[in-house]
């Protein structure tokens, strides 16, 4: 058990998240927020990187800080925006991160294949990484998160730089990676994280808005959510009176998903909320929530 | 230790040793190639040298009494010799010069004869008879050994300190300024080459060593680093793994270099003593070996030194200009303590103050330690900033 006891963090002056309270146990949890909104503050705080300004991060009631190594040897961690060097190829690199971690010449030389046979990679181990596209990169990285097979595994916007068809990939091939740990997935695309995780995280204003699971998120919006088709001439108009979700053609018309919380009529159309719906309602820009 | 060589790997990286090979060669063919080269330097260090090698063979590495006697006695043959020479000459004839004392004295005349300064240039120069060489030569060296008492040591110095004045005496006294050893050429061939060398190799390490951290950074290395097992231990271990390649660096660089020194053929002189009266006085009574490995281990606390340096401002530089922008200054001014003779061999000559060269030696060893150690506290508690 994973847990972040009212952790504060400031940068300077600079407060980015407040006061967070959250537990992590065994499955996958989409950490799901906005660009800047401390999705990556906060990982780098559950990865010891960052020091928590204020409360305290603990592992089965260990404080992460006073765990030192035996805590990094249980997590296993994607940066954002992580390295390599262009001159090594996959083998070289792992070879590398497994040294720093402690794991033995033996154990990474029977995990290495494995872990590059299950990205799909297992063809390009003698090739430079130099020569590798921004999906095989991220394969790689998905590979070295798990070279000590991690109880906690933490991937800051894993999808990042993957096409459609690998994103599906990534999805089928975490859900086998989540059992028995803890999974931490940050991003700030919706379909990442809808079909995979237990629970989704969603920080707003520095805080936790929601952990819960996708069900129980979307009931709050239940209700409130409606479709309708219309002439493109009246889009402009109902879009200053409704938060407009997503407006798709169809037959030389608008269909228009919409947020309508009173005077419902009768012609829309009720349709079930997503997850979808509750982030863009949740993150709509300021002008428009005071229509709602 | 697997952690040390996977650093070391990424040191030893192909395309910079390419580079240091290519670098090395470009300084071995503007420093150091020209005192393998033109060693001994003509002429009259060619016969000084030629004329050590022989006082080593037949009177061993020190002269005495006896020995000097032979020494002149070789002298008049050579002027005898000389003689012979100048009286089978024309030339010589019609200027009326029968014997080399009568050459010598129109050498030393205030206005020289024109046809006589052409003659002489045409002998010495043109055909560069060995004679009229090797007499100046032995006749300085008889000199040197006669006046030991009156001059001796005093050369560079004008007002010697009660130090100085009785470490003369003390290298006079205790004999060991009978020592053999044709300090020029051989010793300040030693100097000049040493100093290129340890230059040579300070360049090869500090560009080796100087990415250590910075590669890092660059490539996005540093939160998969220190979320790692090793985490911010690694700091630790990069530091030796610094060390060790530069330990490594230096010396496969100082066997290649002194090997090519070696064939200079310097070594029937390494037995001998470096305070001789055909030289300059130390502080310390060093065999000319002695001297060497000396500065051999003084040219590893120096390119030691610089690269914990360089492994600490690396670990603070964001880009390579900063680095170089920090490095430059420190790298100049050990070029600058090396030329100016504080650092290397030439810093326990009589006339260097060994109170400066020890506080040197601190500073250059403490340094390095002071700033690793502040850099790995400060890293303990502090956030890891990488992007
Ligand atoms: N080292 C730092 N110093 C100052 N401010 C920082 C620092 N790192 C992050 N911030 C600020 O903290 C806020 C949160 O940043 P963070 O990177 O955690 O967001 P994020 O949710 O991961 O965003 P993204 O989706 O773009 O990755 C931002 O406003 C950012 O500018
Ligand atoms: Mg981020």
């Amino acid at each position: 058990m994973l847990t972040v006891n009212s952790v504060s963090k400031d940068f300077g002056n600079f407060p980015v998240l407040q006061d967070i309270q959250l537990e992590f146990s065994n499955g996958v949890y989409g950490l799901l927020a906005p660009n800047g909104a401390g999705k990556t503050t906060l990982i780098k705080m559950l990865t010891t990187l960052l020091f928590p300004t204020k409360g305290e991060i603990l592992y089965e009631g260990q404080t992460i800080f006073s765990m030192g190594e035996r805590y990094r040897d249980l997590i296993g961690y994607l940066p954002q925006n992580f390295g390599y060097y262009k001159n090594y190829n996959p083998n070289q690199y792992l070879q590398y991160l497994a040294a720093l971690k402690g794991i033995s010449k033996q154990a990474a030389n029977e995990k290495i294949p494995q872990l590059l046979k299950l990205v799909a990679l297992e063809d390009a181990i003698k090739k430079k990484m130099g020569k590798f596209s921004g999906g095989m990169i991220q394969r790689v990285g998905i590979a070295q998160a798990m070279l000590n097979d991690p109880k906690i595994l933490i991937l800051d916007e894993p999808t990042a730089g993957l096409d459609p068809k690998e994103r599906v990939r990534f999805r089928n091939l975490l859900s086998d990676l989540a059992r028995d740990r803890i999974v931490i997935l940050s991003t700030h695309i919706v379909s990442d994280v809808e079909s995979i995780a237990n629970e989704i995280i969603m920080i707003k204003d520095k805080r936790v808005l929601y952990k819960d699971s996708i069900q129980s998120i979307c009931q709050q919006l239940d209700g409130k959510v409606y479709e309708i088709e219309m002439d493109f001439d009246q889009v402009k108009a109902f879009r200053k009176n409704f938060l407009s979700l997503s407006e798709r053609q169809d037959n030389g018309r608008m269909n228009i998903r919409f947020i309508a919380e009173e005077n419902i009529r009768p012609e829309w159309k009720r349709v079930k909320p997503t997850l979808e719906d509750v982030f863009l309602y949740q993150y709509q820009d300021k002008e428009v929530e005071q229509k709602v | 230790m697997r952690i040390i060589w996977q650093e070391m790997k990424k040191i030893f990286n192909p395309v910079m040793l390419l580079i240091l090979v290519l670098i090395n060669m470009l300084m071995y063919y503007i420093f150091i190639g020209f005192d393998i080269s033109v060693f001994p330097n003509g002429r009259p260090a060619t016969d000084h040298y030629h004329i050590g090698i022989e006082m080593v063979e037949k009177y061993g590495h020190e002269l005495d009494e006896k020995e000097f006697k032979d020494f002149k006695e070789v002298l008049q043959q050579e002027i005898k010799k000389a003689d012979e020479y100048i009286q089978s000459d024309k030339e010589f004839a019609e200027l009326g010069i029968t014997t080399y004392e009568e050459y010598r004295e129109m050498k030393n005349e205030v206005v020289r004869d024109p046809v006589f300064s052409q003659l002489d240039s045409k002998i010495v120069f043109d055909i560069g008879v060995d004679l009229f060489w090797e007499i100046p030569a032995r006749e300085d060296i008889i000199e040197d050994f006669e006046f030991v008492k009156e001059r001796y040591g005093y050369g560079y110095i004008e007002q010697p300190t009660e130090d100085q004045e009785r470490r003369i005496q003390e290298v006079v006294n205790t004999g060991a300024v009978n020592s053999i050893f044709p300090a020029y050429p051989v010793e300040d061939n030693f100097h000049s080459i040493s100093k290129n060398i340890t230059i040579t190799i300070l360049v090869s390490v500090l560009f080796m060593i100087s990415p250590i951290f910075i590669r890092d950074y660059k490539n996005n290395m540093i939160g998969l680093q220190y979320t790692s097992k090793a985490g911010r231990s690694l700091f630790k271990k990069k530091v030796a793994a610094g060390a060790l390649s530069a330990f490594l660096i230096t010396t496969i660089l100082l066997v290649v270099y002194y090997s090519i020194y070696a064939t200079n053929d310097i070594g029937m002189f390494l037995a001998s003593g470096i305070n001789s009266f055909m030289g300059t006085v130390y502080w310390y009574d060093f065999t000319f070996l002695q001297l060497i490995i000396l500065t051999i281990g003084l040219t590893y606390v120096l390119t030691l030194s610089l690269s914990l340096v360089a492994i600490y401002v690396s670990s603070i530089c964001k880009n390579y200009i900063a680095i170089i922008g920090f490095q430059l200054p420190i790298f100049v001014l050990v070029c600058v303590l090396i030329f100016n003779r504080s650092l290397l061999s030439e810093a326990f000559l009589i006339y260097s103050s060994q109170l400066k060269v020890a506080v040197l030696y601190c500073v250059i060893i403490i340094s390095p330690i002071i700033m690793l150690i502040w850099k790995k506290r400060r890293e303990k508690n502090q956030d890891i900033l990488f992007e």
